[in-house]
């Protein structure tokens, strides 16, 4: 034991948690107190009458249905992110990412659609490509310029055959035009491209997302039975491609505008690619 | 208890005959007043009663019964209903006035000099010292019903003890 008496001492503890020690008998002596009567029966009282109502059950299943019930949320939560993922991947959301519309285009959304399907039902006869598209983005517009136009088509697809649609080059001509933005693209991409082509672009090199850019241009232009139905707005996809420096596919357009409009003088700017 | 739970009202009343003069003692001597020794010994036992159905075996009843009343007297203590504070050493002690000494003997002396050195401590250390004198719990029970750490507990016994003991060594 310290001899310092302020000091706090390991062994008196010690002791004293033993009952042991001075102070702990000292404390036995005291006067000790009971609980009053008028306590006990206020207590059992209330204890008796406790038992009288009925305890509400423990809510103890509350966490754990709470806990099942953020599960289940989350569940669900991922799972419908996961499906929204793989419905946020379409091929026209993502060529429209890529593509941008040149200023003289006046392809409206439903046009770039078409030749979204088209790319997309690779394997399809020519005839029911052309009859589609004619029908669908015709019915506004006169017969007489779709039967006009399905003609001038039909010129078109000879001078590039083969192709899954119509308004799609064959992978051989591909080459043959020169894309003055970029390098010349790889020939199989831009058939890869058609088969797959929003998952492909989103991963292509930048040569190649610029070839398919480019394809797509094309195929927009070639599939755009509106315009061939309406000379002026034909005319006006002529000098655009002539603006994007693809001079071989404005005369290719040109010629078959003349073809289709025989009655229509061709344009003084334009004379000069006919030559 | 968990007789009591089940609906025993017997294993209820054996139980409080069991605790209820040391628990009435620890209250007592904590607020060192009567009536709200009273006040706060029914909030206990109320509490016991309300609690029952959710009452689980994890614990020695005696620690789960005094961590209720040490709850009810911090409660009491922060809603300033009773004083706490250590009294003066020569303040006369806490003894119920219905228990008046008749007869001063040496142990009586020894008895109120004890009494007022319980009095004069800290309220935190007072009540440490009764958990182990009137309930007989541990160490670590003493830390669970006081919601402390068990070193926290043995600082607080060791000055209580240093106290104390000089108190009763003063007497000789």
């Amino acid at each position: 034991m310290s001899t310092d008496p302020q000091r706090p001492d390991d062994r008196e503890l010690e002791d004293f948690m033993a009952g042991k020690g001075p102070v702990s008998r000292e404390y036995a002596r005291l006067d000790q107190p009971s609980a009053p009567p008028q306590l006990d029966d206020a207590v059992l009282r209330m204890a008796r009458e406790a038992l009288r109502v009925k305890p509400k059950p423990a809510p103890r299943w509350r966490v754990p249905l709470a806990l099942a019930a953020t599960l289940l949320l989350g569940l669900s939560t991922t799972l419908l992110v996961r499906e929204q993922r793989g419905a946020l991947t379409p091929a026209p959301t993502a060529q429209q990412d890529l593509l941008p519309m040149p200023q003289a285009e006046e392809e409206p959304a439903a046009q770039t659609r078409a030749a979204a399907r088209a790319m997309e039902s690779a394997g399809a006869a020519a005839q029911e490509k052309r009859k589609r598209d004619q029908a669908a983005p015709a019915k506004p517009r006169p017969s007489v310029g779709g039967s006009v136009a399905s003609g001038a088509l039909k010129k078109e697809e000879q001078a590039m055959p083969a192709a899954p649609a119509e308004s799609m080059p064959a992978p051989a001509a591909v080459p043959q035009q020169p894309l003055q933005d970029a390098p010349a693209p790889p020939p199989p991409a831009p058939k890869a491209m058609r088969q797959a082509p929003a998952p492909a672009a989103a991963l292509m090199a930048e040569p190649e997302r610029r070839a398919y850019r480019e394809d797509s241009l094309r195929e927009k232009d070639q599939a755009a039975p509106d315009d061939r139905a309406d000379p002026d707005a034909w005319l006006a996809r002529v000098r655009a491609l002539l603006a994007q420096k693809q001079p071989d596919e404005a005369r290719r357009q040109l010629k078959a505008w003349v073809a289709a409009y025989p009655e229509r003088a061709v344009p003084d700017d334009l004379k000069a690619l006919l030559n | 208890m968990l007789g009591y739970r089940n609906g025993d009202m017997a294993a209820f009343e054996m139980l409080y005959r069991r605790h209820k003069d040391p628990l009435y003692r620890t209250l007592l001597r904590a607020c060192r007043s009567e009536a709200q020794a009273a006040e706060l010994f029914q909030e206990t036992w109320a509490a016991v009663i309300k609690n029952r159905a959710t009452y689980e075996v994890r614990a020695r009843f005696t620690t789960w019964l005094y961590r209720i009343a040490h709850s009810k007297l911090v409660d009491g203590v922060r809603a300033d209903k009773f004083d706490t504070e250590p009294l003066a050493d020569d303040a006369p002690h806490a003894a119920p006035e219905h228990r008046q000494p008749e007869r001063e003997t040496e142990n009586a002396h020894l008895g109120r000099r004890l009494q007022a050195g319980l009095a004069a401590l800290p309220a935190e250390q007072r009540e440490a010292f009764l958990l182990k004198e009137e309930a007989g719990l541990s160490l670590e029970e003493i830390a669970q019903a006081m919601n402390v750490g068990r070193e926290t507990i043995k600082s607080r016994l060791r000055y209580a003890l240093a106290k104390l003991r000089q108190e009763l060594v003063d007497v000789h």
